[in-house]
């Protein structure tokens, strides 16, 4: 299982065959970050949780500062004073399907919806300043530093260890592109896209397979 | 969250022109800034909201050049103070309108034929589209001018009964509500004239018709960072006004990026999103007829920037995608759900209870 220092030093090699160009170090790791932030955009495979705090009456919540800068969207909401999942909504339902005046009403939150990409709406509002939420949203990958290369133990980094080769194509991709060796550069990148679509296919089917019911009938395997 | 200095950096870096030999500062900093209002454009993320407090049409300029010279509050702009005086005025003229202030507007109301409050008002400058309007709690519904015309056709004037607004015929930026607006809302009292906001104990009162319950603030030393009930715009800074929803217009709309000039200024995106306007800004950079032009490159980056601001269409929406019920609906079980798409006898037979 390659850790990212092996990964790293796999594109050295491989620069080292075909370009006259030397890479430092950083620049090898600072590759080796945007792929990652790449293919974490792409597929959303990696997934966290954050509680929320959220003030008496209101009914948004600003996410800045509460979730980090590498966050990409909300998944899913916890009330964790009701032990509810919150179910999605969205401004318009709200409009339809509640009476005027509806920001206003307080009680144990049962909705979620966005306004945008940092604001986080919860109906009904909340009554008290202690109806915390817990939010499970996709996010980006946390960087590596370079001091931090060679202490990555295997196993424990957070990427599927099978598609390291799609983060060496983007590094090389990436790395060719800025030496101005397009035609090369653009080579790695569709080889790179062919492994992101793979990537994204098993991180939506993860549970296919058992999804699959054979209502009255024999598995056919 | 990431300084365009940092953002900046990090696109010499992969246009790799540390040295700034091929494209200047300026030049990058004004792609980056591209790529901003481009991404904020296309996909509209950035959520705020506009409070308008209906106050009487007023004016305290004549031209719209002095707005950059004003100090005081910016009011609209005026040419001639009565009706009468239209007749010796360019016919773009804009008034009459006799008061400087809206507080003077009430003592004069009753000698001029405008409504006692105000029916447009000029939206922010970086407003995309508008997500929703609601004036008193109510939501308004957009309307075209055409339609208004036809079926209210004193909506110029009519005050009362604010349930309709329309964008297409006062200017791009200037929203219309209909009918016009009885009454302005209640103003809450500040305590004295320097200063910062401490404390408050207006929404404890009841005044628009909430809960009656205490707010506290939270700590005893510094200012009001954020209050329940009112939406703060930026992620910094303290609060400088707070309107009540009480014959207010609360305009909710996306808008752009803010213009980012200084190298410490930040994004108001997701770190991840701003990787997009690089994309864009090096589609431009690479575009550029010049030493550093690359057409291969710049199509690739126009199309990764294509592609993510899909990718950041469908983030937007995303929770659409979970809904399983409609709000006042009962809840319908998976498994019921699943098995009426089947015939009933569907499968092996099997002993009841086998």
């Amino acid at each position: 299982m390659a850790v990212p220092a092996q990964v790293i030093e796999s594109v050295r090699e491989r620069l080292r065959d075909m370009e006259s160009v030397r890479y430092t170090d950083q620049d090898l790791v600072d590759a080796y970050n945007d792929a990652l932030d790449e293919i974490a955009d792409a597929t959303e495979f990696y997934e966290l949780s954050a509680v929320v705090k959220r003030r008496k009456w209101a009914l948004y919540t600003d996410l800045r500062g509460i979730l980090p800068p590498e966050f990409l969207r909300v998944k899913a909401v916890w009330n964790m004073s009701t032990n509810r999942w919150l179910d999605p909504t969205d401004i318009r339902e709200l409009d339809l399907r509640l009476t005027r005046g509806w920001e206003k009403n307080a009680n144990l939150s049962r909705w979620w919806f966005m306004r945008g990409m940092w604001h986080l709406g919860a109906y009904p509002v909340p009554g008290d300043d202690y109806s915390n939420l817990k939010v499970y949203y996709a996010s980006l990958v946390p960087h590596i530093s370079l001091g931090d290369v060679d202490f990555v133990p295997s196993g424990t980094f957070p990427f599927p260890p099978d598609f390291n080769c799609a983060i060496e194509f983007y590094m090389l991709f990436s790395l060719l592109a800025d030496a101005g060796e397009t035609q090369k550069a653009l080579g790695f990148w569709s080889q790179y896209a062919e492994l992101e679509e793979q990537l994204k296919a098993m991180v939506q089917q993860r549970m296919t397979r058992d999804r699959i019911v054979h209502m009255g009938a024999r598995r056919s395997w | 969250m990431v300084t365009l200095g940092q953002c900046l950096l990090s696109l010499r870096k992969r246009l790799n022109d540390i040295s700034a030999e091929i494209w200047t500062d300026a030049q990058l900093i004004d792609y980056i800034g591209d790529g901003y209002y481009a991404i904020t454009r296309d996909v509209p993320c950035l959520f705020s909201m506009a409070m308008w407090t209906n106050e009487p049409q007023s004016a305290n300029h004549t031209r719209e050049f002095e707005e950059q010279f004003m100090t005081g509050p910016i009011l609209s702009t005026f040419n001639f103070t009565k009706e009468d005086d239209r007749i010796g005025v360019d016919p773009r003229s804009s008034g009459p309108v006799n008061n400087t202030r809206p507080s003077d507007a009430v003592a004069t109301a009753a000698s001029s034929p405008a409504p006692t409050t105000s029916s447009t008002r000029r939206l922010p400058e970086g407003v995309v589209e508008i997500d929703r309007v609601s004036h008193n709690f109510i939501r308004l519904m957009p309307q075209p001018a055409q339609y208004l015309r036809s079926t209210r056709w004193k909506y110029e004037t009519m005050q009362g009964g604010t349930f309709m607004y329309t964008m297409d015929q006062d200017g791009f930026r200037t929203l219309r509500l209909v009918a016009v607006p009885a009454g302005v809302p209640a103003t809450y009292t500040t305590s004295g004239v320097f200063g910062v906001l401490r404390s408050q104990d207006f929404w404890n009162a009841n005044t628009d018709g909430g809960p009656i319950e205490d707010t506290t603030v939270v700590g005893s030393y510094g200012i009001m960072r954020s209050m329940s009930r009112h939406f703060n715009q930026g992620q910094y800074g303290a609060i400088r006004r707070v309107v009540p929803d009480n014959y207010a217009t609360r305009v909710e709309y996306f808008r752009l990026g803010e213009r980012m000039t200084g190298s410490q200024d930040t994004f108001s995106i997701p770190d991840r999103v701003v990787k997009y306007t690089q994309w864009w800004a090096m589609f431009r950079a690479y575009s550029h007829p010049g030493k550093g032009e690359d057409a291969k490159l710049a199509e690739h980056y126009k199309q990764r920037y294509t592609m993510a601001a899909d990718r950041l269409q469908h983030r937007v929406n995303a929770e659409q995608d979970g809904r399983t019920k409609t709000m006042g609906m009962q809840r319908t079980g998976v498994t019921d759900s699943y098995l009426s798409l089947f015939p009933p006898d569907y499968g092996y037979g099997r002993r009841f209870g086998g």
